[in-house]
């Protein structure tokens, strides 16, 4: 409750920030974007500690990674010429659907991340691009994202954590990507979300990553299903026999928003389109 | 606490909780044109901009604006001198009750200072989280396009 916060400060340093979370003793919070935080969603918390002034709104590409900081707004990512481009535009096709421009001007990369809902769009993403999140606290570390995803973020990380920046190795040889979603209206939550990395060896398929999202409570890569198309030549059947056992084989269940059976459809249309169109791009 | 702000280019100061909302804060200071509709960033009524950005100010914590420049629908322009995005929602049609109006004009607002000939993509982009509730939207976003013609031919 927004009533029950005493106290707001927005140092200057991380390191300040990790001091300060250290103060509020697992009562004060990271405050990043707001848009979860504003709304009581974070528990029994009674303090703030702002990230705005502790330089993590980066986006920078060298010739081996693209390095998002923690505070760069969604619509940032969708602004920079780098990001929009990176992974043949994986990345901003995952944040063109989070929200509405006037949410996407305050959600960070940092609270998308960490603030996982089963919708949650750019975790997608993420999770087929194999990438590492920094992390500094007490202890500071480099997690892989799919790591941070074990549990939910926030039972991942320590109180004293702050996630300072995201990092993408840049992606080479003949590879293609795809995302999509499928909701109800264009601003509703996704009911489903697939992700697709594959890279390509003439017909055959060198390597595979599909992840799926709004299915279960957090993201997940579909790991059966990448072996069961690796070193394979990819055929339409091939692709077809995949997407079948990702219907099959995910476990969904039924809300207010769709039945299983009707999950259990999108997964498997879904999927056939993601590979395919992640094959054209490549 | 105090934070300072500079609200339609004049510069304020205010005592706030650290809990305050910067909608809430705007309208108990006075900008009554900052709507209140969901207060839980649906709607778009609220919205503001904030170091140039549309914001929507429900979400905004009033501490975590502290030192910003803030443009309300009441920095826009007047009755006397309204800008050219107020006279084509007048003009075209885009108002009924109102109430989404201030919101839509600062979504519209911060593309055109980006983009002086936007599609009509880009337009329907930058008021996804506008939400009219009598007009449709057809004529919003026919108001948009007539403002961008005004703008072109001053
Ligand atoms: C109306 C609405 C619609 C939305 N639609 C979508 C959508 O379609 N798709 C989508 O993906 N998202 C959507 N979101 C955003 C999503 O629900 C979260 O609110 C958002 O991702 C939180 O990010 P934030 O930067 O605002 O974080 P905050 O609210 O500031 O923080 C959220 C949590 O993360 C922690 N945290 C934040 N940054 C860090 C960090 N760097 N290190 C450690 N901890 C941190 C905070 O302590 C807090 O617990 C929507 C939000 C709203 C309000
Ligand atoms: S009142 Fe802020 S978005 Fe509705
Ligand atoms: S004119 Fe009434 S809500 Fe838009």
């Amino acid at each position: 409750m927004l009533s029950d916060i005493r106290y707001y400060s927005s140092p200057l340093r991380v390191s300040d920030a990790v001091n300060e979370l250290k103060k509020g003793k697992g009562k004060w919070a990271v405050f990043a974007g707001g848009t979860s935080a504003v709304l009581g969603r974070m528990g029994n918390v009674s303090g703030f500690i702002s990230l705005k002034n502790c330089g993590l709104d980066h986006i920078t590409q060298s010739r081996t990674e693209l390095s998002i900081g923690s505070m760069a707004r969604i619509q940032d990512i969708l602004e920079n010429k780098a990001a929009q481009k990176f992974a043949k535009g994986l990345l901003y096709k995952a944040s063109y659907r989070i929200g509405s421009t006037l949410n996407r001007n305050l959600i960070t990369l940092g609270g998308n991340i960490i603030q996982i809902y089963r919708w949650s769009d750019l975790p997608v993403a993420l999770l087929v691009l194999d990438s590492k999140v920094n992390v500094k606290g007490p202890a500071s570390r480099t997690l892989k994202f799919s790591d941070l995803l074990k549990k939910h973020p926030k039972t991942v990380l320590k109180y004293t954590d702050i996630v300072t920046e995201v990092r993408i190795k840049s992606p080479s040889g003949v590879f293609g990507t795809e995302f999509i979603t499928f909701s109800k209206t264009e601003f509703d939550y996704a009911l489903c979300n697939v992700a697709v990395f594959i890279q390509m060896n003439e017909k055959k398929c060198k390597d595979i990553r599909i992840a799926f999202g709004a299915l279960q409570p957090l993201p997940f890569r579909a790991y059966k299903l990448e072996k069961m198309m690796k070193n394979k030549v990819i055929i339409d059947e091939l692709i077809r026999e995949v997407a079948e056992e990702a219907s099959k084989s995910t476990e969904v269940s039924s809300d207010f928003r769709a039945s299983r059976e009707y999950k259990k459809h999108l997964i498997r249309v879904l999927l056939e389109r993601a590979i395919k169109g992640a094959m054209k791009s490549a | 606490m105090i934070i300072k702000l500079i609200i339609n280019n004049e510069e304020k100061e205010f005592t706030i909780k650290p809990g305050d909302i910067l909608l809430d804060v705007l309208r108990r200071e006075g900008y009554k044109g900052v709507k209140k509709g969901c207060g839980t960033g649906e709607c778009g009524a609220c919205a503001v901009l904030l170091n140039g950005r549309a914001v929507n100010s429900c979400l905004v914590l009033a501490a975590e604006a502290d030192n910003s420049r803030i443009v309300t629908i009441e920095g826009i322009g007047t009755t006397e001198k309204p800008d050219p995005l107020q006279e084509s929602f007048v003009e075209a049609g885009a108002v009924q009750c109102g109430y989404c109006t201030p919101g839509m004009i600062i979504s519209a607002k911060a593309l055109l200072n980006k983009k002086k000939d936007p599609t009509d993509t880009e337009i329907k982009k930058a008021l996804d989280g506008n939400y009219c509730r009598c007009t449709g939207y057809v004529k919003i976003i026919d108001a948009v396009r007539m403002a961008v013609k005004k703008m072109k031919n001053k």
